[in-house]
């Protein structure tokens, strides 16, 4: 350890110096030395003497911690959702086994033998997805991060850490890179770094990633065939797919009922494939119980904000049942409201994204409406609007722009009990 | 008698509580008084190097209010005079002749008598206005105001802070001489704040003349700012004054005696301090006097106050004006953890759970003076908000501050607070922020504005 401390040291003097060699690029030599030790620096000789162990490295690490259950399961279910199109397209007929186009890791690793495929094949081949989602969501954006941190001669702030992860994990594992690319680069430029970067961004990063694509290449982030990944990038269609397979998610199949959405749903899947995430979708909100897991660790290092997700679910739960005073038996407003939860994004969202400390409201009663607010706006979207069967994001976005004016009627009160006292 | 519980709040588990025995400490080789001490000031000299002081003669006043005087604790010789740009007068050093075996001489000071301006002309005249403080602002009181109450504040709740009931013991009647002097200065009433089931307060407990409050709970339970907000908010344009009980002590002292108290009693604690204890010790001594007549060594940081209200000493290691309490901490330099952000770090200080600590609960920690990472923009987990007792939004009114709007400040809660007030917010933030310092410049701000 003391070996490597010299070897920073040494190196430091090219970057710290006002005068020295790499001085304009000590940004990142100073994220990459404080990435390994913690910053020289101490209180001033005024005031408050001591600090909290904490600083905003633990607290961003603690949201991946607390993603990583997800992102396992993401992994694996990629795989898994892979093999069984598979099967599923060779039992009918449309594709062989010996016609099994491998991957990158695959090719390294070893090819699976399709209709054995073992757990190791299902692990390899979510990485080989996963894998450069990852890479291509943390390059982009936190190489856009340093440069306007550059730029603007500041610490690189942690808050990308977070992103780059949320990123992989709300977008389908089809995606094509390039595409994430230039989701990324959106987002952190333009709904970021043009605000100031960590801190004063008014909408969550990840989120806008992920609307942006969504407008943006509609083909790749929509419809039925785009949840399960494959090897195969069809002409016209850039996409990483199963060639010709296409399977709707469970908010598709509750859109499209024309009986009572709640058979529709468990004529198609079971409450307990929803539950754990043996379902397609995006690739890391798919297992309600990995979102559970990483909503406790949230909650109980008080990093994630419990009045935002318990009034969330509140919310949802609450319009979702409004919504079926209405006497609607079909369609997706005959869904029951607990089903609502176990369906979409809505429970990763209210988690991981709406919590966002930064573009999320600050005052406690903020909370409890902001919260409830995503699970109404979201309700709204999946049962009223006919063109998109899942809410979760739009509400988020909504929200997000209202957050501040939210907390402006808060402070306002604040502000009249403290006039009433004079 | 009414109980206030505060419930939100935090105290830090530190170690090196001070014993709880008075001992007298040794005659220090000189003071310092310290200009900067009292922001505001135009300090005028009374006197030059090589003078021969007396205890209790005034060495220099304040222009913008030529009755207040800051006096010498110590006869002796000036040692030295400071001064900075425009001859600004810094500070002024005096050597203790006491320490060498000579004789030590009171000078004469006025005493209390008359109506309330006489009275304050006295205090100001003896060296003592400076104990008494103002809220809002947080700054010596301006005696042309009217205080709607007088707070007197007789415990101190803040990490390893001297408590003012036992460093005020067998002084009943100096205190009752005070909070006589007190009710001569205002029309409303003197409070006195007391821990709730606290010890050694029997003395205190049999005051007359004042309303007793007791507060229970975490710091900051135990400061004024939090008294004020619990027993009788300020409304716009009310002032208050603030003293502590030792202050009142004090007082009393000069009020009973005609003497001016050059003694204080402190309390040293702190991991890195040796011989923990209360002493009874000249105002404004060199610190070496706590420390058996040798300067606190090694990489140590000696703060006047607690750790998480106070000022690292200067070069001349002296005492401030009004120091209770004295903590020695490890100063932490060069110390750097490898990976610290992202190992489970089972040892050390925090409120948060993401430092896991809480997995094997320490009654005492040894913490030094290393931030513990870099600063950032405000990034609000809502720490802030748990550690603030006060119904104030800290981060509305930080962005207030920092953006200059001064008035949106105000409405927000500014003039309830002063860095004291907030410095748990300091101490719990992943951000780094000074929350005190903003406050400060939000105050100063508004004294320029106003």
């Amino acid at each position: 350890m003391q070996f490597l401390r010299n070897l920073i040291e040494k190196q430091k003097t090219l970057y710290h110096a006002k005068d020295s060699r790499f001085h304009k690029v000590w940004p990142l030599f100073d994220a990459f030395e404080t990435f390994l030790f913690a910053p020289d620096h101490r209180t001033s000789g005024q005031r408050v003497h001591v600090r909290d162990y904490v600083d905003l490295k633990r607290v961003m690490n603690t949201v991946i911690v607390a993603m990583l259950p997800c992102l396992l399961w993401a992994i694996w279910n990629t795989g898994a959702q892979h093999f069984l199109a598979v099967d599923a397209m060779v039992k009918a007929g449309k594709a062989t086994a010996d016609g099994y186009v491998t991957g990158w890791l695959q090719w390294l690793l070893g090819a699976p033998t399709i209709g054995a495929v073992t757990a190791f094949d299902t692990i390899v081949f979510g990485l080989q997805r996963m894998l450069p989602i990852l890479i291509t969501s943390y390059g982009v954006g936190l190489g856009i991060e340093m440069l306007f941190s550059v730029i603007r001669k500041e610490e690189v702030s942690e808050g990308y850490l977070v992103s780059g992860m949320l990123i992989a994990l709300i977008v389908p594992a089809s995606i094509p890179l390039w595409q994430l690319a230039i989701g990324v680069a959106f987002a952190v430029v333009l709904g970021k770094e043009v605000f100031g970067g960590t801190g004063m961004n008014v909408f969550n990063p990840a989120m806008l990633v992920r609307a942006f694509l969504f407008f943006a290449f509609p083909a790749q982030m929509s419809g039925d065939a785009v949840w399960v990944a494959g090897n195969h990038s069809p002409a016209g269609v850039p996409g990483s797919l199963v060639d010709g397979f296409s399977q709707p998610t469970p908010l598709a199949v509750v859109k499209a009922a024309s009986t009572d959405a709640s058979t529709a749903l468990q004529g198609a899947y079971s409450h307990a494939d929803l539950f754990f995430g043996n379902i397609p979708g995006s690739a890391g909100e798919i297992s309600k119980l990995c979102v559970l897991l990483g909503a406790f660790w949230l909650v109980f290092t008080g990093v994630g904000s419990w009045r935002v997700m318990v009034a969330g679910v509140l919310g949802l739960l609450g319009s979702a049942w409004l919504m079926q005073l209405g006497g609607a038996t079909t369609g997706p407003i005959s869904l029951l409201p607990w089903e609502q939860l176990l369906c979409g994004g809505f429970l990763f969202g209210i988690v991981f994204m709406a919590t966002d400390p930064v573009s999320s409201p600050e005052t406690n009663l903020g909370k409890w409406i902001y919260g409830a607010l995503v699970g109404f706006v979201t309700i709204l979207v999946r049962t009223i609007n006919p063109a998109y069967p899942e809410g979760t994001m739009l509400a988020i976005l909504l929200l997000n722009a209202f957050a501040p004016g939210i907390d402006h009627f808060v402070v306002a009160a604040n502000i009249k009990r403290r006039m009433a006292r004079s | 008698m009414t109980t206030h519980t505060i419930r939100k709040g935090y105290d830090l588990p530190l170690a090196g509580r001070p014993e709880l025995q008075l001992v007298d400490a040794p005659e220090p080789a000189r003071v310092a008084l310290e200009t900067g001490e009292f922001p505001g000031i135009k300090p005028k000299a009374l006197v030059k190097e090589g003078d021969v002081v007396k205890t209790g003669q005034p060495v220099f006043l304040d222009k913008m209010d030529r009755d207040l005087v800051w006096c010498s604790p110590v006869s002796g010789t000036v040692s030295r005079m400071d001064f900075g740009e425009r001859r600004f007068l810094l500070r002024v050093v005096i050597d203790n002749a006491a320490s060498k075996g000579g004789k030590e001489e009171h000078a004469a000071v006025p005493k209390p008598s008359g109506d309330r301006d006489a009275i304050v002309k006295a205090i100001k005249g003896a060296g003592l206005w400076q104990l008494v403080r103002q809220r809002p602002i947080g700054k010596v009181a301006q005696s042309h105001r009217v205080p709607v109450a007088i707070f007197v504040n007789g415990m101190d709740s803040a990490p390893l802070a001297a408590d003012p009931c036992f460093a005020t013991r067998g002084q009943k009647a100096d205190l009752q001489a005070g909070i006589d002097l007190l009710r001569k200065l205002t029309a409303g009433k003197v409070f006195l704040s007391l821990r709730a089931a606290g010890d050694h307060q029997s003395d205190a407990r049999a005051l007359q003349g004042v309303e007793v409050h007791d507060f229970a709970g975490p710091h900051p339970s135990g400061l004024v700012g939090t008294h004020i907000a619990n027993i009788r908010p300020l409304k716009a344009g009310e002032v208050a004054w603030t003293l502590t009980l030792q202050d009142v002590a004090r007082l009393g002292e000069w009020a009973r005696t005609g003497r001016y108290p050059a003694h204080t009693v402190v309390a040293l604690g702190g991991s890195a301090a040796a011989s923990r204890k209360y002493f009874r010790v000249r105002q404004c001594a060199d610190s070496a006097a706590l420390n058996g007549g040798q300067p606190f060594a090694g990489d140590v940081r000696v703060i006047c106050g607690n750790v998480l209200h106070g000022s690292a000493v200067g070069q001349d290691r002296c005492l401030g004006f009004a120091t209770k309490t004295v903590t020695v901490i490890p100063e932490g330099t060069g110390r750097r953890d490898l990976f610290g952000w992202a190992l489970p770090q089972f040892g050390k200080l925090s409120r948060h759970r993401s430092v896991f600590s809480w997995l094997v609960p320490k009654k005492e920690h040894v913490v030094d003076a290393r931030l513990h990472g870099g600063h950032r923009p405000i990034v609000n987990i809502g720490t802030w908000e748990g550690v603030m007792p006060l119904d104030i939004h800290p981060s509305y009114l930080v962005r207030a501050i920092q953006a200059n709007d001064i008035d949106e400040a105000v409405k927000l809660g500014l003039l309830e607070v002063t860095e004291e007030d907030v410095a748990l917010c300091t101490f719990v933030d992943p951000c780094k922020i000074d929350v005190g310092q903003v406050i400060r410049q939000g105050l100063d701000m508004y004294e320029k504005e106003a």
